[in-house]
């Protein structure tokens, strides 16, 4: 199970899980509604009180574009790792 | 080398083995009972806070927010799959530039949440309130369900552009190769029989993405749109009944569920001559 199942199954799953973990990521924005201090509350904060709406909101898309961006790249970089092994057919 | 004359007799059955009580079968069964309890309760507060009075007072107001809420999605969805048809073919021609630009256009739509995309319209455009006065378009911006079908539109053709591509690109290269065979024109061979194919593929995302837009929509009752959501809000707020959400819950469950069964009805059909 460990040596044998676990690592084949993690090469399959792992594009999913990538893919559950970057919708997720987007989801927490909604956290902001129900008034979590998070990046969308912030910066609608910051927005209001220094009437620049449109930096700060893109600044927001911003942070989320460069969380997006590091953790696909952390994905990829697992998913090079856990096929390591086919590398060499 | 000898052989037997006589069958085997039946031997009994092998006796069935005891299925031990391990401790994964504990957790399982008590995971099932927290659910089962919860959905009980769940009934049970629906049963005892029903009231029809509220039904007839609030009830017709969940149906207009349903036809905002279906306008919504469907306009956002046409609209958007016209504008993912230039997206697409940017994405996949040769001109280095042009695909950069639609590649970085889908990620920023496919990378930031669409909530930070909707109040980046709907309160960031108002930054340039002059700038739009000028050109006229500002009444359209001031509007709430404008900026929410604006946003829709562009998010939805990202993701529609991405579909389109990937099912384009799923056809195999022996497709084109057999259309140049027979001499095909290149527009002739892709509407003919890349696009058909393509589209197969392409049916089942599309519905996922519908679906999507249908439960992501939820988020324009933030920006004062009484869709749903927005209308099971203003409900709620007047009578602090819980079970509202679970009316609205109740109402995007059976639009999804809808669209699901027409889906698998629609692609049963379609794909009726690959079946034996």
């Amino acid at each position: 199970m460990r040596l044998i199942i676990l690592p084949q199954l993690v090469r399959i799953a792992l594009p999913g899980l990538g893919n559950l973990w970057m919708a997720l990521l987007k989801d927490t924005a909604l956290v902001s509604v129900i008034g979590l201090p998070d990046i969308l509350r912030q910066t609608g904060v910051a927005a209001r009180v220094t009437k620049h709406a449109f930096e700060f909101f893109s600044l927001a898309c911003l942070l989320f574009l460069i969380l997006a961006m590091a953790s696909s790249l952390v994905f990829s970089a697992l998913e090079r790792w856990t096929k390591r092994s086919e590398v060499a057919r | 080398m000898s052989h037997r004359e006589t069958m085997l007799p039946a031997l009994p059955a092998p006796p069935e083995a005891l299925r031990r009580f391990t401790a994964s079968r504990l957790i399982g069964n008590i995971a099932l009972g927290i659910w089962l309890a919860a959905s009980v309760g769940i009934f049970l507060f629906v049963v005892e806070s029903w009231s029809v009075e509220k039904l007839t007072k609030y009830g017709p107001s969940f149906i207009s927010g349903l036809g905002v809420t279906l306008t919504l999605v469907s306009i956002s969805v046409v609209l958007g799959g016209i504008l993912s048809l230039p997206l697409a073919y940017a994405r996949m021609t040769k001109n280095k530039a042009l695909s950069w630009i639609a590649y970085i256009y889908v990620y920023f739509f496919r990378g930031t949440p669409l909530i930070t995309q909707l109040f980046l319209v709907y309160y960031g455009f108002g930054s340039f309130r002059p700038y739009l006065e000028a050109v006229g378009l500002w009444t359209l911006f001031r509007d709430a369900w404008f900026c929410a079908l604006l946003t829709f539109t562009l998010n939805t053709a990202a993701y529609q552009a991405e579909i389109l591509r990937g099912a384009i690109q799923s056809v195999p290269r022996g497709q084109h190769e057999g259309a140049a065979a027979l001499g095909l024109p290149k527009r002739i061979a892709f509407f003919k029989i890349i696009l058909p194919q393509a589209m197969i593929v392409a049916l089942r995302p599309y519905g996922n993405e519908i679906i999507l837009m249908i439960k992501g929509s939820a988020i324009v009752a933030i920006v004062t749109v009484f869709d749903l959501m927005g209308e099971t809000r203003r409900a709620f707020s007047r009578t602090y009944d819980f079970q509202m959400y679970l009316w609205a819950a109740v109402l995007y469950l059976i639009m999804v569920e809808i669209l699901r069964n027409l889906w698998a009805w629609i692609e049963d059909r379609l794909t009726r001559h690959l079946k034996r």
